[in-house]
């Protein structure tokens, strides 16, 4: 065996660089859901990898392919490389997508009835442009596992929240009006006050 | 400042100034410790001998011999360690049966990381061997969960691809630090599954080889099994070394299967790229053996197995060459470029191994040289085929069969080399390696020297040059190993 001992303060940084993993990709999805503006888009989602550990749901959106014949900005982009796809507020939860760029604006402020999506090119066919975003896949909790195998053909809504910078991370999923919270952390705050605010209701 | 020094230096347990059994130490060695004991961080303390008549202070070794009251501590520390790691097993054996809030599963999950890295710890100072190889599985299997519990109870989604991954990059940092060949082995195995979901094996591309692992994959792996090896051999593991020396081969026939897929390098190219790596394997090997590092034979036998497949696979090409896989080169000329370079890299590396040898065995020059003219002729083979082919056919001679029975002779001569050794060396494996070049030489060979005497006399009479090269280089190494 090793001449050297195993070293007390290697054993720690090791263990630091062990637990920087989770806690970083936890800390920082859970920001991203607790700061991004909130946006509901339609989806169709397709459970795949039943054969593997975890259960996967492959999510597509009317954003993931684009007409840019219908949209102002750029008309060329390279697969593999970004694109921003930048949507407007059509009233409610519709949100439509009017313009997608190459590159990121060098002056984009975000307003509730705007918002910027990053995206990856995956294909681009002559006006027809293909996108993978970062909620593309996810891991669904057991419960909604089991009511997309029951309802496999049911309306499905995604809630993201959108970062300045484009970057989104599913927050919730509604499958038949019903809603699966996937928040890191729970908005408990939210969910009592609806509580609160429905007992204090006057009866009607 | 020096003089303080000779002072301490004086003070060696029951010496005297002028002692005749003191070591002679060189001027130089003298500076090298008196450097050492002012600037080194100091891991023995002075005490002083009770019971004896003088003042004789010594240097105790705090690493042998520690203090009752500190050794007391740390059987402590070890005894709330194992009762943690064991708390924290159970929690986590509770958590997988019951699912808990998915804050408290990833906290139980990361406790158990730390506190399997606490039993490594304490284990390897209290020398429990068996104690610390469980606490680094522990800790490799915890981190696995932690993944496992981000994708199931979070919905962040990990890929079995980028788990496998990165369970063998913790799994490699766990065993070089921790000093475990168990979770050694695991990250050689680790690595193997990712290659294999890498290169689709297990059909499970749609659950997310997306361009960017694969981007990550291509330098990650190369990266993650240097570390690999050099840890294996730094932990004198040979298990482990053979699995990283296997996921190597691996991701190497992925890389080429995949290169000969998308039309970038002809079969040829691929086998004889395998030859050449092989034999710079095989030749490692043997430097290995010369300056008694471990496992320098496993190493040359299996670069020895890597290197005659290549042999045979080219020797097939030209045997005959409108045969499936052999049909067409259909590769760029960058690509052609590309990987003259790279086997030209190969050679170099191959004379480098032999010059070397030139030292530690030590060997002929001519020897060194030669060697690396035969696995050079190889590789001309493949990057001027045509050219060779043509003035082959120029002198009269037929390059198809020919080159391919002339290079049946070479692998002919080797695995009956190989034979032999295997019977002076007493290894079972070496002789079964030869049988298996030999039976398969056989194989190809057969319909070819069937087909017409010439080719069997021209098969036999190189297989006999060959075969007396080799005894004559076996004679000349010996007779200048029996000088020395």
């Amino acid at each position: 065996m090793s001449a050297y001992p195993v070293s007390a303060l290697k054993m720690i940084g090791l263990g630091l660089a062990l637990l920087s993993l989770p806690v970083l990709t936890l800390g920082q999805a859970a920001y991203r859901q607790s700061a991004g503006a909130p946006l509901r888009l339609d989806a169709n989602a397709q459970l795949t990898g039943r054969n593997a550990l975890v259960p996967v749901i492959s999510v597509t959106t009317p954003i993931h392919s684009l007409d840019l014949t219908d949209l102002s900005g750029d008309d060329y982009f390279a697969a593999g490389a970004p694109a921003f796809v930048f949507l407007k507020n059509g009233g409610g939860d519709i949100w439509y997508p009017f313009a997608a760029l190459n590159r990121r604006p060098l002056q984009f402020t975000p307003d509730p009835d705007t918002l910027m999506i990053r995206g990856k090119v995956a294909a681009q066919n002559e006006t027809v442009l293909t996108l993978s975003y970062d909620f593309d896949r996810l891991s669904p909790p057991a419960e909604l596992e089991r009511q997309m195998r029951v309802r496999y053909d049911s309306p499905l809504q995604i809630g993201l929240a959108v970062m300045p910078d484009g970057r989104a991370q599913i927050t919730d999923i509604y499958l038949s009006g019903a809603r699966f919270d996937q928040r890191i952390i729970p908005n408990v705050a939210l969910r009592g006050g609806s509580k609160m605010a429905a007992s204090k209701a006057p009866p009607t | 400042m020096f003089e303080s020094t000779s002072i301490a230096n004086d003070n060696v347990p029951n010496g005297h100034d002028g002692a005749p059994n003191q070591p002679q130490i060189s001027a130089a060695g003298q500076t090298i410790l008196r450097h050492r004991a002012m600037t080194e961080r100091p891991s023995m303390t002075l005490s002083s001998q009770s019971g004896d008549d003088s003042y004789a202070p010594v240097w105790q070794d705090l690493t042998q011999e520690s203090p009752p009251a500190k050794r007391q501590n740390r059987k402590t520390g070890f005894a709330i360690v194992t009762l943690l790691w064991l708390c924290a097993i159970t929690a986590n054996v509770w958590a997988i049966m019951t699912g808990p809030a998915p804050a408290l599963h990833i906290m139980l999950a990361t406790t158990a990381i730390m506190t399997s890295l606490g039993i490594v710890y304490f284990a390897a100072r209290h020398n429990r061997r068996g104690l610390q190889e469980i606490g680094a599985l522990s800790a490799v299997l915890g981190f696995a969960l932690s993944l496992y519990v981000m994708s199931m109870r979070f919905g962040l989604y990990v890929s079995p691809l980028s788990g496998a991954g990165l369970t063998a990059a913790a799994a490699l940092g766990i065993g070089a630090l921790g000093h475990s060949v168990i979770a050694l082995r695991l990250s050689a195995i680790f690595s193997i599954v990712w290659a294999a979901l890498s290169f689709g094996l297990f059909d499970l591309t749609a659950l997310g080889l997306s361009s960017a692992s694969a981007q990550t994959f291509l330098w990650g792996f190369p990266a993650l099994w240097s570390l690999q090896v050099f840890c294996a051999h730094y932990l004198r593991d040979g298990a482990a070394l053979t699995l990283s020396v296997f996921a190597g081969y691996f991701w190497l026939i992925g890389m080429a299967y995949a290169a000969l897929d998308t039309n970038i390098l002809s079969a040829l190219h691929v086998t004889t790229s395998l030859f050449l790596i092989g034999a710079l394997h095989a030749r490692l090997g043997k430097v290995m053996q010369d300056v008694a590092a471990p496992f320098g034979l496993s190493q040359t036998n299996w670069g020895w197995l890597a290197m005659m497949t290549g042999l045979l696979g080219v020797q097939d090409f030209w045997l005959s060459p409108l045969r499936a896989p052999w049909l067409g080169l259909p590769q760029t000329s960058a690509a052609q470029t590309l990987w003259a370079i790279g086997a030209g890299l190969v050679i170099v590396a191959i004379l480098a191994a032999e010059l070397r040898r030139v030292k530690t065995r030590p060997q002929s020059l001519t020897r060194a040289l030669s060697v690396t003219l035969l696995c050079a002729l190889v590789m001309a083979l493949a990057v001027q085929t045509s050219a060779l082919a043509g003035a082959l056919q120029i002198m009269g001679l037929n390059p198809m069969p020919n080159i391919g029975l002339i290079l049946g002779a070479v692998v002919t001569a080797l695995s009956i080399a190989m034979i032999l050794n295997g019977f002076r060396r007493r290894s079972a494996f070496m002789v079964l390696l030869g049988l298996a070049g030999l039976i398969a030489e056989i194989v190809i060979i057969l319909d070819p020297i069937m087909q017409s005497v010439d080719h069997a006399v021209l098969y036999g009479a190189a297989s006999f040059v060959f075969a007396l090269f080799a005894a004559l280089f076996a004679g000349a190494d010996n007779e200048e190993t029996a000088s020395l």
